[in-house]
């Protein structure tokens, strides 16, 4: 009996003897707590009376707190009015393929833009690199407004855009408004995302493996498809589920480019937007938990198949630590007109939206020069509507620069938490490859980017209601909490990327030499896959920095961060203040993205090879 | 026997501890009964509701002082979607100066702020001191009747309320409107709201330039639109017809009634489903040759005459504002003016209402713009807009009863409209 005790000791011993197995457990434990908390609310919600305005709703004496089976049968089989079809089914599909699209164009443009910046000679890249990823530092949304501003004519009564006042040409009201440039604006912003993921990857990749192949006379298609593709295969699959996921629940750019009438044929409402409708109103709060339910299980079919993927794959180990060489694919004659064709598209899609939101905040009316002013940016008296003298120009407002400043400080500590965490799980899951618990912690370190902001924030607001966590309410510490577990995703997902890119042996060597386990992550392992590992530190950074829904429950006022700032702004009416700020935001990004490049040597661009 | 000892013991015990507990809270209930003090919200907000402004004041000027004392960092919440209430503060500090610096504006937007309200009613933890909100329907199932949100109605000879704006306390009364820039197309471009279903009429012509924002965003235009089966709407809308086509109206089989007939011809009929209702009007400058009749508050004129340049604010024409239309000219809503059962200054919280609600408050917050209206009725609109007595004849009304019973099939409805 005692030996056997002892012996299932050893082995517990043995077990947590292990890093990968120590940080499996930490993070099972801490993800169980942090994630499956919001999930179970986000389930209970769709099976229950979520106050007394949906007891009302449903009818039959029911009250707040019953169980119900009613959001389920309502949104997915009712034919009152076509409701599920019209409400969920219709949506549903359409937004569906439109995340596909979305995936599509991200998925080619990033990628091509990645393989000719990191495997071919092509001029101007700094240039190219550096600017390609500005449409995903911008919101969303910006890419849709863009997309308006430039496209809209008066033949379809929108006033006269860029395209029109510069060329005369009116396209049709299909490609302004409704589902193609939906999935347009989602598939440009989320490019960079894939230029970033895929271009790590190829930048890494051991350039033998593609030599070899050319030796073997195969064809430059046949390597494609054979050697390079299955290579970056693990960061495709990982780009389509985060742009999928992305897309599919965007709310702003369905909600921006639905101008078009009933009768157009371009009138489309995404499930997002249908979602918002029903999870703002007191009575059908339950069918939009039942709609995330729904996008949540998109996610997770793509997230099962990722894994099988990641899982299966044996040996596409591309980091042997044998070989840094890379040899350059040459584009010969191609390759002056290659770099002009793609410094336009790039400079147009990353540059013009900088642009308009320059017009935007300098124009009392937009696009009218004749209501030209700087008030927006410098005036110290208050503007129409304001009181207290907070919503003076941006450059001179204090409260504006205390919320960058914390604003900073939170997408600093959130970059910092998430990155870290997501290095680690991308080490304890490319160590347990195959196990279950390093499958389990892969899949649920993905679930907060599945669950909507609102209700993931929702559920920390109850949280901090609770007693024994009132201390939270309101904090600095509940939004770092928040942020670094929702932006997790980003950096663990990176973080496997990379890591499973390492030779074993690499790792093995020095623990051969007795290298302790924090050495090895800090000298060894992460210097070699620094700009991967960077990429998962800076991208939560810039998606802390622009957000706003998942915060704007948890801020304790409207001043807290410059984006609740900026919706204020907004809300109030002062679109001018608010483009300003965003370019604001932009412009600050960018320089810490510059200030990080010089201190490190790497950034998200650099990462990629520009 | 040594046993029965025991349990007798026991027994004594317990008969004793128990009539020592019962003498305690006896003794504690005179207490509470003899006392002239009141402790709780609620009982507060009733003492303040006999004070005169004077004694009110000197209650809260002794609360604010009190719990700035128990603890220097204690401020007012006042948690509100509009920054009128941001104006108000500001004046109110003005007019007490102990109140200085101690006021706190936060800005909520409605369906970001309910989940906030939710909670706290949930844990019955303080969120604000003074909250004002405009989902009636929110209001009266979630709060009032879960008795989170308390109603304090200020009296004296400044103070006149109609009925049916007192209990929950309403505040502030808006409007939405169809509004257009006549320059070009007249002052009477829209006479009949049936033109805007797009058909003809006998001597009208139906319309086909509607600007509306969509109620699946919009909570107050999902309202509008239910409002439109109402009674009340369908009553309105059975008169316009007659006059708009010239003959009865005839039930179509396949609407409940004609109000779901309007709803989904003027649904198909809307050109433009625009995002935000201020800067559409701001652009109604650009507007002239079309005449686009946008759908938003009069309230947001107050954007578009902040524009540096733009035309007089004549060259716009509005439903019910400076142009008769048949039929309903818009939306009437409301926000309330409330206090959280678990507020920590409820004296001040009634002084701040009566404020609000006073002539020097309105006018701080909202005063000289039109589309604003008092629930106080002594406090008249500015000059060209009209009394709300009016409005309340030419628009449809928020009854949140209505809404209620009729969410359910109407939103329905709207969804498979808008689906199309």
């Amino acid at each position: 009996m005692k030996t056997k005790t002892k012996s299932s000791g050893n082995r517990i011993k043995a077990y947590f003897s292990k890093p990968a197995n120590v940080i499996s457990v930490i993070f099972i434990v801490i993800l169980f707590a942090a994630v499956i908390l919001p999930l179970f609310t986000l389930l209970l919600g769709s099976v229950t009376i979520n106050g007394n305005q949906e007891a009302m709703y449903v009818g039959g004496g029911a009250k707040n707190g019953d169980f119900t089976s009613h959001h389920w049968w309502e949104l997915l089989f009712s034919k009152e009015y076509d409701y599920a079809k019209k409400a969920f089914w219709q949506p549903l599909g359409q937004s569906a393929l439109m995340a596909l699209y979305a995936c599509a164009i991200a998925v080619i443009f990033g990628g091509v833009v990645a393989w000719f910046i990191t495997r071919s000679d092509l001029p101007f890249k700094k240039f190219i690199s550096t600017v390609f990823v500005f449409p995903y530092i911008m919101p969303s949304w910006a890419m849709a407004m863009f997309w308006e501003n430039f496209f809209k004519n008066t033949q379809i009564n929108a006033g006269m855009g860029i395209l029109q006042s510069v060329t005369g040409i009116c396209v049709p009201e299909s490609m302004v408004y409704g589902f193609a440039p939906c999935a347009w604006a989602l598939g440009l912003h989320y490019a960079p995302f894939a230029y970033i993921l895929i271009g790590g990857i190829l930048r890494n990749m051991d350039a033998n493996l593609e030599e070899a192949a050319t030796v073997l006379k195969a064809s430059r298609f046949k390597i494609l498809r054979k050697v390079t593709l299955p290579i970056v295969m693990p960061a495709l699959i990982s780009t389509v589920l985060l742009v999928f996921s992305s897309s599919i629940s965007s709310f702003t750019v369905p909600f921006f480019l639905n101008k078009s009438s009933i009768t157009s044929g371009n009138n489309f409402i995404s499930i997002s937007v249908q979602m918002r409708s029903l999870v703002n109103s007191g009575f059908t709060k339950g069918q939009g938990y039942v709609v995330a339910i729904v996008l949540m299980l998109f996610s997770i079919i793509i997230l099962t198949l990722n894994s099988k993927v990641t899982g299966k794959r044996k040996s596409f180990t591309t980091v042997t630590g044998k070989s840094g060489q890379v040899s350059l694919v040459k584009l010969g004659k191609a390759r002056v007109i290659v770099a002009i064709v793609l410094v336009i598209i790039v400079a147009f899609f990353a540059i013009m939206p900088l642009v308009s939101f320059a017009t935007e905040s300098l124009c009392e009316i937009s696009g009218d020069w004749s209501t030209f002013s700087l008030k927006y940016w410098i005036s110290d008296e208050p503007f129409e509507g304001s009181a207290k003298g907070d919503t003076i120009g941006i450059l001179r407002s204090t409260i504006l620069w205390k919320a960058l400043g914390r604003s900073v400080l939170l997408s600093i500590c959130v970059a910092f938490a998430a990155g870290t965490f997501g290095l680690l799980i991308g080490y304890a899951v490319a160590k347990k490859r195959g196990s279950k618990l390093a499958g389990m912690v892969s899949n649920i370190a993905f679930f907060p980017y599945l669950i909507p902001s609102m209700s993931f924030g929702a559920v920390y607001l109850a949280l901090s209601y609770t007693k024994g966590f009132t201390w939270l309410d309101g904090s600095f510490f509940l939004l770092l909490m928040v942020g670094a577990i929702k932006f997790m995703p980003f950096a663990s997902r990176t973080g496997t990327s990379a890591m499973l890119q390492l030779s074993g042996e690499i790792e093995e060597a020095a623990v051969i030499m007795g290298i302790p386990w924090w050495k090895r992550m800090t000298k060894v392992l992460f210097p070699i896959q620094k700009s991967s590992f960077m990429s998962g530190y800076l991208l939560p950074f810039i998606s802390c920095m622009r957000e706003m829904s998942l915060f704007v429950l948890l801020a304790a006022s409207y001043t807290t961060l410059v984006t609740t700032v900026l919706q204020e702004y907004s809300r109030t009416g002062l679109n001018q203040a608010s483009n300003a700020i965003n370019l604001l935001i932009i412009i600050f990004v960018l320089v810490i993205q510059f200030a990080v490049n010089k201190l490190t040597g790497a950034s998200i661009d650099k990462g990629v090879g520009g | 026997m040594k046993n029965t000892k025991k349990v007798l013991a026991l027994v004594l015990a317990f008969i004793m501890v128990f009539s020592l507990a019962a003498c305690g809270g006896k003794s504690n209930n005179q207490n509470n009964s003899s006392s002239a003090e009141p402790t709780t919200v609620a009982e507060k907000i009733a003492a303040a509701q006999k004070m005169s402004e004077a004694e009110l004041e000197a209650a809260a000027k002794a609360e604010m002082e009190a719990a700035v004392a128990a603890d220097a960092k204690t401020v007012f919440n006042a948690d509100s979607l509009t920054s009128g209430v941001k104006k108000v503060a500001a004046a109110f500090e003005k007019k007490y100066p102990w109140a200085e610096g101690k006021i706190v504006y936060n800005s909520r937007k409605g369906s970001e702020y309910q989940p906030v309200l939710d909670a706290a009613a949930k844990a019955d933890q303080y969120v604000a001191d003074f909250v004002m909100i405009q989902d009636a329907a929110f209001l009266k199932f979630n709060m009032l009747d879960a008795g989170f949100l308390l109603s304090y109605t200020p009296s004296g000879d400044g103070f006149k309320f109609n009925e049916g704006t007192t209990n929950p306390q309403v505040g502030v009364t808006f409007n939405k409107v169809f509004l257009w820039n006549n320059t070009k197309v007249g002052k009477d471009q829209l006479k009949n709201v049936w033109q805007l279903t797009g058909a003809d009429g006998v001597s009208l012509k139906g319309l086909h330039n509607a600007s509306v924002q969509s109620p699946l965003g919009e909570d107050i235009n999902m309202n509008f639109f239910i409002m439109m089966t109402s009674p009340d709407a369908v009553k309105r809308l059975t008169a316009a017809y007659k006059s708009y086509f010239g003959k009865d109206y005839v039930a179509d089989p396949n609407y409940k009634n004609i109000g779901y007939q309007f709803l989904a011809e003027f649904a198909k009929n809307i050109q433009y489903w625009h995002k935000s209702d201020t800067s559409e009007v701001k652009a109604l400058v650009n507007y002239a040759d079309d005449g686009r009749i946008v759908f938003a508050g009069l309230a947001k004129l107050k954007d578009y005459m902040g524009l540096e340049s733009k035309p007089s604010v004549a060259d716009l024409s509005g439903a019910g504002w400076n142009a008769d239309v048949e039929g309903f000219s818009g939306f009437v809503y409301n926000m309330w003016t409330l206090i959280p059962k678990t507020a920590k200054l409820p004296y001040t919280s009634c002084l701040f209402i009566r404020y609000l609600l006073s002539e020097e408050g309105f006018k701080a917050g909202w005063g000289g713009q039109y589309g604003y209206y008092s629930a106080n009725v002594n406090i008249k609109p500015i000059d060209g807009d009209q009394p709300l007595d009016n409005w309340h004849k030419t628009c449809l009304v928020e009854d949140v009863d209505y809404i209620g019973s009729a969410y359910s099939d109407a939103q329905r409805f709207i969804k498979q409209q808008l689906g199309q």
